[in-house]
């Protein structure tokens, strides 16, 4: 799924302009000719230019299709894209909640599935895979993994 | 029956209370302590110092954690934001007292409970050692003669050493930006910036000036404290130089979130107190050239409380604080 | 010659033979672990050598993080996941290698100039450590703005495809680094009130993200399916590795010296050495149409680079306690506390220690050869996993990464934001390196110019008065113009 360059040059000049405008409130620093905003600023006019030859160029080229299946157009691709998406973002939400094992059986359980994984083969993956790296980050390395219902009694 | 069910009831509370970690001894646990600033810098190798100590005196592993970041906030964040339960303590640092006046957070000293303070390191001032000056003296004189010219460095904008800088010049009645103030990423690119002649002054402390010092290529002339520093005895105190009151000085101490189980901290003091009496602790600051210096709870609460009303005071005074 | 026996007495014990393999060890582990970086490794091992003898407790910092620059190539290579920040610049052109089958000769060409790359970088190092340092110590914010801007000049050469589109990419990835807190005015940019915000976007949980989570998203769009090439076993290494040594010399060379000259530098590290590296050498190149779709020329160059840059981080050190990056930082606490004071005088009073550290230096690349090798046969096995499987769990050791760098779930966050942003990109053919670069060089081209410019009041001419930074200056004005020089003529005679 793509949009062409007459769209993307549009967002660039879009993002462009905001930045300067949230440039033009950062405050100097005292006494000095080049503060906080200069940097931001420069980038600003940076992409508005990129943005704006990136338009001209697809305008005389001719832009093609506004939107560009590419691979949402495969079957299932979508589903597999977005749901991997959630379930990192479960993750996040979960860890701190259930702890590091169980948020990780869990996101991988759902990955597996989305790929149709066979259950001999996803389960022993998914339990084995997050409690090695448990203790190997746990315990070796020393990363407090969010504890939660289980850690503690392994 | 009634009896027969409160009996089962409290059975059933003491088999579940035996398994909850709260019933057992403190700690059974790892315990991790977070660090506001990144791996290599002087307040780090005090953290995984204690941390090595305290875990040989708790018998659990006290695992060293950087949250850095936002000049020191963001640490300073998680600490207080942890879950009081005295498994997660962490370094606090001079700038608790100086964030809040500059606006960026809402946290404070007394936003934590706190266990102990371990370490403190006055500013000096530093030039290279081909510099004209004798004396501390002869600098003020200088920049008093040509405000704007010279510029200094040792951290970042409103940081520690600029405040300690500001704060020097303003008590010799000098304007606080006749030497205006390059940031940088800490003390290290401060002194490079001196060598390389990029600045000429640098407020750093003396520890962290020490390998130059030592290489012949910077010198001390004045240190912001009450009494001369061990490592360098022969650079004279700020008010034996010029008769400036003025001192100033980075800390570090450790604390926990606010509202830790008073088992916790019960604990946690004698075993820190321990831990900065070992002579390990001890040899390790006197090999780094750092100073110690000691106070347990109430007293480092008090402590912070003073320093972060001096440190507004002086901020407000040389415009640092919002 | 009583110095060097002495050293060699110091070096040659099998307890310090014991703690260089174990620390190589624990390197290779830390640094294949993307998230992990060599400074991470070193950290660890500090408690450790609070109770160890001065030469070894020295001797595993140097030959863990060593390891470390090494083994961040292999997930790199296999996966298209940089184990540590230096593998960046050329984890695509490993990845792309491995994807035409050749996963094992990328490998092996990583071990082998990562080791020379070293061992050159310590030659370096004890040949003329005292006078680069001096050097190395002349450098200010005048002349590292200029390297900053020669740095971002190689965007130029590094994108495939449109450079417009590449320079679009560059300009994300500085506004990236811009976020924050850590800028010289001390000014929250960008944050919106948000205290993890503040800390501005951790580097790495972004270089996680645009690098393998868009990977795992595209295998995902595409079920996952196992890849039809196979993977062609080296044979015997020592015979490909002669014939690239002959072949690719002069690179090999190249790389070492940048390698080693940036790696002075106390602002600049392995990782920005890599990455003008890399651009050098598709500058140079004859071939120049091949980067990007699997050329071993450009990873030589890099690679090498890389590591030699690691020991060139030692010469300001241990001549002035001035640390080269951030494991040298640490380093040096651990020679104050060792009573090995860093300073010219340590090379005065204390020969043999220096000569020892030395030795450690070469033992410690030389190994890295026989567990390189070992580590490359282990690592390509894990290509023969279904993808299907593998690919969650590679996803995994994304998020443990990630939340590792500042043990917190906002790294995780950010990995899965720059994910998207990364595939996103790569659909419309943006290419991410330049934004990867952009990032690591923001910070480094805003400090400068803006303390450069409290240094001189404002005037900007004063980026051209200081001799070496005028130097810089026009190098970099004439590597930016060049291209734009070029392309006039080709318009002046097509007309």
């Amino acid at each position: 799924m793509k949009v062409n360059d007459l769209i993307l040059a549009a967002l660039v000049i879009l993002g462009a302009v905001a930045l300067a405008t949230v440039s033009l409130t950062l405050p100097p620093i005292p006494g000095q000719a080049y503060g906080a905003d200069v940097f931001p600023m420069s980038i600003a006019v940076g992409l508005l230019l990129c943005g704006w030859i990136l338009a001209a160029r697809s305008v005389k080229g001719g832009a093609g299709r506004a939107l560009t299946l590419t691979w949402a157009r495969e079957p299932g691709a979508p589903t597999r894209v977005l749901g991997t998406l959630v379930l990192v973002a479960l993750y996040i939400w979960l860890s701190p909640l259930l702890g590091f094992v169980l948020a990780s059986v869990l996101m991988l359980m759902g990955m597996f599935l989305l790929l149709r994984v066979q259950m001999i083969l996803a389960v022993p993956s998914a339990v084995i895979s997050s409690l090695a790296l448990y203790y190997v980050f746990a315990y070796g390395l020393r990363v407090p993994l969010p504890r939660g219902l289980i850690e503690g009694w392994i | 029956m009634k009896r027969l069910l409160f009996a089962a009831a409290s059975l059933a509370v003491c088999a579940f209370s035996s398994l909850s970690p709260a019933a057992a001894a403190y700690p059974d646990r790892p315990i991790t302590l977070i660090v506001p600033w990144g791996a290599g810098g002087g307040t780090d190798a005090v953290a995984r110092m204690i941390a090595s100590l305290l875990e040989r005196d708790l018998g659990q592993p006290v695992a060293v954690v950087n949250r850095t970041g936002g000049q020191g906030v963001v640490g300073h964040q998680a600490i207080a934001d942890a879950t009081p339960d005295g498994y997660t303590i962490g370094i606090l640092t001079v700038e608790i007292g100086m964030m809040h006046w500059q606006g960026l957070t809402k946290l404070d000293s007394t936003s934590y409970t706190a266990l102990a303070m371990v370490n403190e390191d006055p500013a000096g001032l530093q030039v290279r050692a081909d510099a004209p000056y004798k004396t501390a003296r002869d600098v003020i004189d200088d920049v008093q003669k040509s405000p704007g010219k010279y510029k200094a460095s040792g951290t970042g904008q409103g940081g520690i050493w600029h405040l300690a800088l500001a704060g020097m010049l303003s008590s010799l009645k000098v304007a606080p930006n006749a030497v205006p103030w390059v940031p940088s990423n800490g003390a290290a690119p401060g002194l490079q910036d001196l060598m390389s002649g990029g600045v000429q002054i640098v407020t750093c402390s003396l520890p962290e000036a020490r390998s130059l010092i030592e290489a012949g290529r910077v010198k001390s002339l004045a240190i912001m404290a009450k009494e001369r520093s061990k490592l360098f005895p022969d650079v004279p105190t700020l008010k034996e130089a010029t008769g400036s009151d003025w001192t100033i000085g980075a800390w570090r101490g450790i604390a926990g979130p606010k509202g830790l189980p008073k088992e916790a901290v019960d604990k946690l003091i004698p075993a820190l107190k321990k831990a900065y009496e070992s002579k390990e602790y001890q040899d390790f600051l006197s090999s780094r050239g750092f100073g110690g210096r000691w106070a347990d709870g109430a007293a480092f609460a008090a402590f912070m409380a003073e320093s972060d009303a001096a440190l507004g005071a002086v901020m407000k005074e040389v415009g640092l604080a919002k | 010659m009583g110095t060097f026996e002495a050293a060699a007495a110091m070096v040659l014990r099998w307890d310090v033979m014991i703690t260089i393999l174990a620390a190589s060890a624990f390197g290779m582990v830390v640094g294949a672990i993307p998230g992990l970086t060599a400074t991470m490794a070193i950290a660890l091992l500090v408690p450790i050598t609070f109770f160890m003898d001065p030469i070894p407790a020295v001797g595993a910092m140097i030959a863990c993080s060593a390891m470390a620059i090494f083994a961040g190539d292999i997930p790199s290579t296999l996966l298209r996941m940089p184990g540590t920040p230096a593998s960046a610049a050329y984890t695509d052109e490993c990845y792309a290698m491995t994807r035409k089958g050749q996963a094992e000769t990328a490998l092996g060409a990583n071990v082998l100039f990562s080791a020379l790359g070293g061992l050159f970088g310590t030659a370096v190092l004890i040949v003329s450590a005292p006078l680069l340092a001096e050097i190395a110590l002349g450098f200010s914010s005048f002349e590292y703005f200029w390297l900053a801007l020669l740095g971002l000049a190689c965007a130029i050469f590094i994108g495939t495809g449109s450079p417009l589109k590449g320079m679009i990419s560059l300009f994300l990835g500085l506004f990236v680094a811009s976020i924050g807190l850590d800028n010289p005015g001390g000014i929250p940019r960008f944050t919106f009130g948000n205290a993890e915000l503040m800390s501005g976007i951790d580097f790495i949980p972004a270089m996680i993200g645009l690098f393998a989570v868009s990977e795992v998203l595209r295998s995902m769009a595409t079920g996952a399916k196992d890849w039809e090439v196979k993977q062609t076993s080296i044979g015997n290494p020592l015979r490909g590795w002669g014939k690239m040594f002959v072949t690719w010399w002069p690179q090999q060379i190249r790389g070492n010296i940048t390698g080693t000259a940036i790696g002075i530098l106390p602002g600049a590290g392995a990782d920005i050495a890599a990455w003008v590296a890399y651009a050098m050498s598709r500058k140079f190149s004859k071939t120049p149409e091949k980067f990007g779709t699997g050329h071993v020329e450009g990873i030589i160059e890099s690679t090498s680079a890389n590591n030699a840059a690691l020991a060139g981080a030692w010469v300001p050190a241990l001549v002035f306690g001035i640390p080269g990056d951030s494991i040298t930082a640490i380093v040096i606490g651990v020679l104050y506390l060792k009573g090995l004071n860093p300073g010219p005088t340590l090379f005065l009073n204390n020969p043999q220690t220096i000569y020892a550290v030395f030795g450690i230096f070469i033992i410690a690349n030389l190994a890295m050869i026989p567990l390189g090798l070992l580590a490359l046969k282990a690592g390509t096995a894990l290509l023969r996993v279904p993808r299907r499987v593998m690919m969650p769990v590679i996803l995994l050791f994304c998020v443990v990464g990630a939340y590792a760098v500042n043990n917190s779930l906002y790294g995780v966050l950010l990995m899965l934001v720059f994910g998207v942003l990364g595939f996103i990109m790569e659909e419309h053919d943006v290419p991410i390196a330049p934004c990867v670069l952009g990032i690591v060089l923001g910070k480094m081209l805003e400090e400068s110019f803006v303390t450069s410019m409290i240094k001189a009041d404002g005037n900007l001419l004063a980026f051209f008065e200081r001799p070496i930074a005028a130097g810089l200056g026009a190098l970099t004005l004439a590597v930016l113009l060049m291209p734009l020089w070029s392309a006039l003529g080709r318009r002046r005679a097509a007309a």
